[in-house]
């Protein structure tokens, strides 16, 4: 039976060039395995044969990303083999980003591809998505528990077995829809026993920690405050010349409210599928109170308002969508010397 | 109860209506006038029929509901003619087949069923016959309010009607019991519903859910049409009447009741727009439960977003009172699967189910036929198109009971 043809990319590190002084090493190819290539030739076994290693200083690989990545494709097309590894990069921060570029790219050429980091590496947020990274220890002392975990999933992926991030100890990829041989109720009874019986259950859906989020400190001096009004109510101009979706929101708006008391409803319409948009149509202040609002500013509670309400629709919006629009609004709330923000959601 | 269940495997359509051995003919003009009794606003209907395996796909889905008659009372307490004798005597009812009602309207979103290829594979309406009333309207100054009541009125009727056909076949009789208690732990059911107002509401016999109080309905009153939704607005995050009338938490705790545990039935509970309603929610269904001496609880939710948080208070307030739960809900996950599922969290919720995630992005097939609409609901697409697009788009595809048998898995 023909080997299974493994291309590994490793660093000039682990290619024995040096250290960080060295990380500025160029491009390299050699044919056979190289560093911890040689441990991995002895976990894959006989069948597997690693045809070649490359490898890159970090620091050339960080700069010239652009050349270095076609370059190294065009390697491992040359090479066509069945798997490609990378590292493994532990809790290397430019090492580890490097395998997952490789991994994912070579993923999307059509090969199969293997890496390895520590859970804090900054690659396995940016490429786990993308190829399979398996867990290991932060640093180099972990490389023997590391490659042997990294050879078992590659024997299973070129024998094309089913794999999962539990079983075969990779950083999750997604989660995808199956259709498994029981309705939902009926697992639903099923795991209900377990417990009742005290027996451990696997649950279908993880509870994600949510980012915490430090208050701003109180503000002093509210009589020379600036404020502004931001919402997730749908509010739109009066024909959404927008195209402010009403659900799964793909943008935030920005809409001027200078030398208004209020907002009209010849102005202002709500476009939010989460709601019955009757009355807000009929008079928006219900959704952004900017008629209460300018009351308090001219009675002097407080000096200024911004000119500009953001406006988005929460209603089925991703978090990923919901996290740039509020950090963006943050940030020209910021260049406007904006000191408090009166948020309304529906 | 008595549940008498004829089993419909043909639907024509002619000048009297009749049913004899599995063939249902309808009568167009017969089944509208039934549909229209009582209604306040004007309205006409396209009447279709499809069947497994066809070419066709099904716009603009408002609600989906199971043929139902009693003899002596009302099908659906509250909207059909009738005494209210939910739950008790005999029910007559038609088997593969579905009435659903179509209707576009502003706010309601997309919501489809294909009778084949891929979307198919994502529907348990694509393996029924189907009967379609599209509903349309012909004055359009009517408020709101009265369109939905007369949405519900129109779609509750016409199944009557349609099982009145059959009311003197009896293929199958089964008996329905409310359980009985034993020694076996007791397993209770906290069954949310979202009634917000008019196309987003529930009704319990009749009346909208919109400030109910946690109430303890038995398993046949569930199944004998004590719920029926006017909630058309989000087509995976609302449950339509079928699914009270068969669902599948309440079926398969009847059919185990004394096994392994005793099934003592529903507590019902509205999900509140308001945080004190939902931590009274929360409360109150807690309170029920140990009046039932439940040892464990089972939840489902209507609806996402805030309802997330009806489903975690519910979940940690049962949990802190010492009843084990279960948490069955779908994700809005995005594409991937990967972010956060809920928009609400807590470290007691430790057994959960999942009926899929909502965005996972599905190819459909073309069709050579479309019912209910010639567009998609956003104008993006000919309604015989193949697109992609989201799961969520497709009826009752992740439905929040657990009526499917899909889940989410890691990869």
């Amino acid at each position: 039976m023909a080997k299974y043809r493994v291309v590994h990319y490793i660093n000039q590190f682990y290619a024995g060039i040096g250290g960080e002084e060295q990380a500025d090493t160029g491009l390299f190819c050699e044919e056979g395995p190289k560093g911890p290539g040689m441990a991995f030739k002895g976990a894959l076994g006989p069948d597997f044969e690693i045809v070649a290693t490359i490898y890159c200083g970090d620091n050339y690989a960080v700069d010239h990303t652009e050349q270095v990545m076609p370059q190294i494709i065009e390697t491992i097309r040359k090479y066509n083999p069945d798997l490609v590894i990378a590292g493994p990069a532990f809790n290397a921060g430019r090492y580890g980003p490097m395998c997952g570029a490789v991994a994912k790219a070579a993923n999307e050429a059509g090969f199969l591809s293997v890496t390895g980091m520590y859970e804090e590496n900054p690659g396995v947020e940016m490429y786990s998505k993308y190829t399979y990274i398996v867990k290991t220890a932060n640093s180099a002392a972990g490389m023997r528990k590391a490659v042997p975990a990294m050879a078992a999933l590659c024997k299973k992926l070129v024998a094309g077995e089913e794999v999962s991030p539990d079983a075969d100890g990779y950083f999750k990829r997604g989660k995808k829809n199956v259709f498994v041989d029981k309705n939902g109720a009926q697992r639903a009874f099923e795991m209900l026993m377990a417990k009742l019986k005290g027996e451990p259950v696997v649950q279908e859906i993880e509870m994600p920690p949510f980012e915490a989020v430090e208050p701003a400190a109180p503000i002093k001096d509210m009589k020379h405050a600036k404020l502004a009004l931001v919402t997730d109510a749908g509010l739109t101009d009066k024909t959404n010349s927008f195209r402010l979706e009403s659900s799964r929101a793909s943008k935030y708006v920005a809409l001027s409210i200078a030398g208004m008391d209020s907002l009209s409803a010849d102005d202002f319409s709500a476009n939010h599928g989460g709601y019955d948009n009757t009355q807000a149509n009929r008079n928006p202040n219900v959704i952004v109170p900017l008629d209460v609002v300018r009351s308090f500013q001219k009675a002097g509670a407080f000096a200024e308002l911004e000119d500009t309400i953001y406006s988005t629709t929460g209603n089925g919006t991703s978090l990923k969508n919901a996290q740039s629009f509020g950090a963006e609004i943050a940030n020209r709330l910021l260049a406007a010397h904006v000191n408090g923000v009166i948020l309304t959601s529906t | 109860m008595i549940l008498i269940q004829n089993t419909v495997k043909r639907v024509t359509f002619g000048d009297n209506s009749s049913y004899q051995n599995g063939l249902l003919t309808v009568s167009k003009e017969e089944l509208s006038a039934a549909a229209l009794k009582n209604t306040d606003g004007k309205y006409a209907f396209d009447i279709d029929v499809c069947c497994p395996g066809e070419k066709t796909r099904i716009v603009h889905i408002t609600d989906a509901i199971k043929p139902s008659y009693k003899p002596d009372a009302a099908a659906f307490p509250g909207w059909t003619e009738g005494e209210n004798k939910c739950g008790q005597g005999e029910t007559v009812q038609l088997e593969n087949l579905c009435l659903l009602q179509t209707f576009a309207y502003p706010g309601i979103q997309e919501g489809i069923v294909d009778m084949s290829g891929e979307g198919a594979k994502y529907s348990l309406f694509s393996k029924k016959i189907n009967l379609v009333m599209s509903v349309k309207l012909l004055d359009a100054a009517i408020e709101k309010p009265v369109l939905a009541k007369d949405l519900v009125r129109m779609q509750t009727q016409a199944a009557e009607y349609l099982a009145s056909i059959a009311k003197d076949a009896c293929e199958k009789k089964i008996e329905i019991n409310n359980p009985q208690p034993s020694s076996l732990p007791r397993v209770g059911y906290a069954y949310f519903v979202q009634a917000q107002g008019p196309l987003r509401n529930v009704f319990m016999y009749g009346k909208e859910c919109v400030n109910m109080k946690a109430t303890y309905l038995s398993p046949a009153e569930i199944i004998d049409g004590a719920l029926v939704s006017g909630n058309y607005i989000i087509a995976c995050q609302k449950n339509p009447t079928i699914y009270h009338q068969e669902n599948p938490v309440i079926r398969y705790g009847i059919a185990n009741s004394g096994k392994e545990m005793d099934f003592v039935g529903a507590i019902c509970a509205t999900e509140s727009n308001l945080l004190d309603g939902k931590r009274e929610s929360a409360a109150s269904i807690t309170q029920k439960a140990l009046e039932l001496h439940c040892d464990g609880m089972i939840i489902t939710q209507e609806g996402g977003g805030h309802a997330d948080v009806d489903l975690i208070f519910t979940n940690d307030a049962l949990t802190d009172a010492g009843i084990r739960t279960v948490v069955i809900a779908n994700e809005i996950a995005g594409p991937d699967g990967i972010l956060p599922p809920l928009v609400s969290f807590s470290s007691k919720v430790d057994a959960t189910i999942s009926t899929g995630n909502n965005d996972q992005v599905i190819e459909l097939d073309a069709m050579d036929k479309s019912i209910g609409g010639d567009a998609i609901s956003n104008g993006a697409h000919n309604a015989t198109d193949s697109f992609k697009t989201p799961l969520g788009i497709m009826y009752t595809a992740t439905n929040q009971l657990g009526v499917s048998n899909m889940t989410t898995k890691a990869y």
